[in-house]
């Protein structure tokens, strides 16, 4: 993974005075680009994968229930964030977070929905943006209003699913509550600047 | 719950509309070189002359270059790359004609730094603000051979009989020159396939000129 940051190639030389000289550089640059996006889909899959895994424990477990939370979530967190960075390596310069946004995407969101259910179970309020932008910037990644959104968007989906479970469970006391919060989350979202995000996305 | 949120969002919006506005000068700009440079094509024998009258429209477009390299934020050229990609190909498009027609040269990096004062990129790990992605330089490349085959055949037209030729080497050059990339399914790769037809065009020019003896011809009376 390192070696594709920092590969130790010889590097296609461009003479000024040749400008045909460019198109063993435009290769070299294609195939340098086209392999460090093949890994970052790669580690990205990983974090998606444990973060649904992440999102299937957090649906066994009570509201507030702080112990039963940690157990069950610090050491997988911990790994994830282990992800984060290795991502963040492998994207090399901070331009190129941007670069491949599409493909580190789809991980990032999966994550956000994970954080942000979690703290639901933790505190019964909506993880913040800017909490989401901390919990991200210890390993280095951002998080952009849209993509803060769209895991949220999934959040809504496991909510739906944890009441429906916690119905059957005869935990009514919760079922109002998501049902609440919910209520609160949608009215609040900035819908429509939330369309024109996501269509240009 | 999400002000700030919205607020962030809002600024974005805010921030693509300048964009947007930038970009439409310069399409404006271009769109009068593209004007400009389109004498070539009934005045075949001018390149040079119209390249130099091309001139103070590139100087423009470099003025408006600079303002819009001013309104996108350092370190998010990607995230706004998509809203001035086009404008950007069709300057060094037009770049790439006017060297043509005034050297019968490919336009270099370098070429395109000058003109524009903006570099293009050309290694992963080499930190640029504001830069011409290498995909739309070649994008911009791919696209001189379909203007190159109306040159030829008006150059024909204009009985300038040895340019065609000149012109299928060049053409050539640049088809193999994209044949040596390892191209995926992208644009740069539609735009490579299309290449094929103008070099076909520009074949069938030569060889009409061939089978009617009129390059010999021609040059019998240059002697």
């Amino acid at each position: 993974m390192t070696s594709v940051a920092n590969a130790l190639v010889v590097l296609p030389a461009i003479d000024a005075s040749d400008p045909w000289s460019i198109f063993p550089v435009a290769k070299h640059f294609i195939d340098a680009r086209w392999e460090r996006r093949e890994v970052l889909i790669k580690q990205s899959r990983e974090i998606t994968r444990d973060s649904k895994k992440l999102i299937v424990a957090l649906h066994r477990l009570q509201m507030f229930d702080t112990a039963g939370l940690a157990a069950a979530t610090d050491k997988p967190l911990a790994r994830i964030a282990q992800l984060c960075a290795t991502v963040n390596t492998t994207i090399g310069h901070p331009v190129n977070k941007e670069r491949f946004y599409r493909d580190l995407r789809p991980g990032m969101e999966e994550l956000i929905e994970a954080l942000s259910f979690r703290h639901y179970l933790q505190t019964g309020k909506l993880l913040s943006y800017e909490e989401t932008v901390s919990a991200l910037a210890a390993s280095g990644h951002s998080v952009t209003p849209e993509l803060y959104i769209l895991g949220l968007m999934d959040l809504g989906g496991e909510l739906m699913r944890y009441a429906t479970s916690q119905a059957t469970n005869r935990a009514v006391g919760i079922v109002f509550a998501v049902c609440h919060f919910m209520q609160q989350f949608f009215h609040g979202i900035p819908f429509p600047f939330f369309v024109c995000m996501y269509v240009r996305e | 719950m999400f002000a700030h949120v919205q607020d962030l969002m809002d600024r974005e919006s805010d921030l693509r509309d300048d964009i947007r506005s930038r970009v439409r000068s310069l399409d404006r700009i271009l769109r009068n070189t593209h004007t400009c440079l389109s004498q070539a094509f009934s005045a075949t024998a001018n390149g040079q002359a119209i390249a130099a009258e091309s001139q103070s429209l590139f100087d423009l477009a470099r003025e408006e270059l600079k303002q819009l390299k001013a309104v996108v934020p350092s370190g998010q050229y990607h995230r706004y790359a998509s809203q001035f990609s086009n404008a950007l190909q069709t300057a060094i498009s037009l770049l790439a004609f006017r060297v043509y027609i005034a050297s019968e040269d490919l336009l270099s990096i370098q070429q395109v730094e000058g003109a524009f004062d903006i570099p293009v990129e050309t290694d992963l790990n080499t930190p640029l603000d504001f830069f011409v992605p290498l995909d739309d330089y070649l994008l911009a490349i791919a696209s001189l051979p379909s203007e190159l085959s109306r040159l030829a055949i008006n150059s024909a037209a204009q009985r300038d009989y040895a340019r065609p030729a000149r012109i299928l080497a060049f053409t050539q050059r640049v088809y193999q020159g994209f044949q040596t990339l390892n191209l995926k399914n992208d644009a740069v790769r539609r735009k490579y396939d299309s290449i094929k037809y103008d070099v076909k065009k520009i074949e069938e020019i030569v060889y009409d000129i061939r089978m009617r003896n009129l390059d010999a011809q021609q040059q019998a009376v240059s002697v």
